[in-house]
């Protein structure tokens, strides 16, 4: 037993019954491939809604075309919605989970 | 040169030039297609599906709540660019938060028609040859593609 051990006991605040401990684990938003929106289109969508410069922008069409989906931001659950819900409003396909 | 069906300007309006068919063809679209948002839910026309995706597919009680908050917010959004290019299809200048929106409305559009057409990334006219009304859809799809595709040229990089 180590010296810690014998030392009084911490009194440790703990969660009442019901309370749901979140850890602060961050969002990621996801856009998926489809066959309909225009490779332009969607590059211009991650510029004006992120500010993403062009060669960005370009990279995760391409990653959203070819691999079928491409991570496009991060960040609290309210501003991945915040994210998802632009670019609902612009027709991409778009979805959010917890970055695990 | 390629015909511009919208030109910016130098003083930064943008000039319509669209032919009386266009716009014929518009005003026509986008009647259907308001009737389409007003009176049909994505439960009740598959095809709207594609325009409200959810945001939590694997979590019901998030995607709920998401539907509570911003459902509403993303139906109107869609009626009020649908109304610009209504607008636009009668006008001679347009400003640049119209092509923004014009650019939406297109979109929106086209997503309902490739969905109904099950469009694949290589659509090609054999697809849907035999068919007067799936060609008929989908000659639509096209020229709002060549529309949206022109646009987007024209609008440079976004602000």
């Amino acid at each position: 037993m180590s010296a810690a051990a014998r030392t009084a006991p911490v009194e440790v605040e703990r969660p009442s019954a019901g309370e749901v401990t979140e850890p602060d684990v961050p969002w990621i938003v996801i856009v998926w491939n489809d066959p309909i929106n225009l490779m332009t289109y969607v590059t211009w969508v991650f510029m004006k809604l992120f500010g993403y410069p062009r060669t960005k922008a370009e990279r995760l069409m391409m990653d959203v075309h070819t691999k079928g989906k491409a991570v496009v931001s991060n960040g609290s659950k309210d501003e991945c919605e915040g994210h998802v819900a632009r670019l609902h409003a612009y027709g991409l396909w778009a979805t959010m989970q917890k970055d695990r | 040169m390629a015909r511009r069906p919208v030109k910016r300007r130098r003083d930064g309006t943008f000039e319509v030039a669209l032919g009386a068919n266009e716009r014929e063809v518009l005003t026509e679209v986008v009647g259907q297609f308001r009737a389409l948002l007003v009176h049909e839910t994505p439960s009740s026309d598959p095809s709207l599906q594609r325009l409200f995706p959810p945001a939590h597919p694997d979590d019901p009680i998030a995607e709920l709540e998401y539907e509570d908050a911003v459902g509403d917010e993303l139906l109107q959004g869609r009626l009020a660019s649908l109304d610009v290019l209504e607008r636009t299809a009668r006008a001679k200048t347009i400003l640049e938060p119209d092509v923004l929106a014009c650019m939406r409305a297109i979109n929106d559009v086209r997503l309902v028609l490739g969905t109904r057409l099950d469009i694949r990334e290589d659509a090609s006219p054999q697809d849907v040859s035999g068919d007067p009304d799936r060609e008929a859809t989908f000659e639509l799809y096209t020229y709002l593609s060549w529309l949206l595709g022109m646009l987007i040229e024209e609008i440079g990089e976004p602000a």
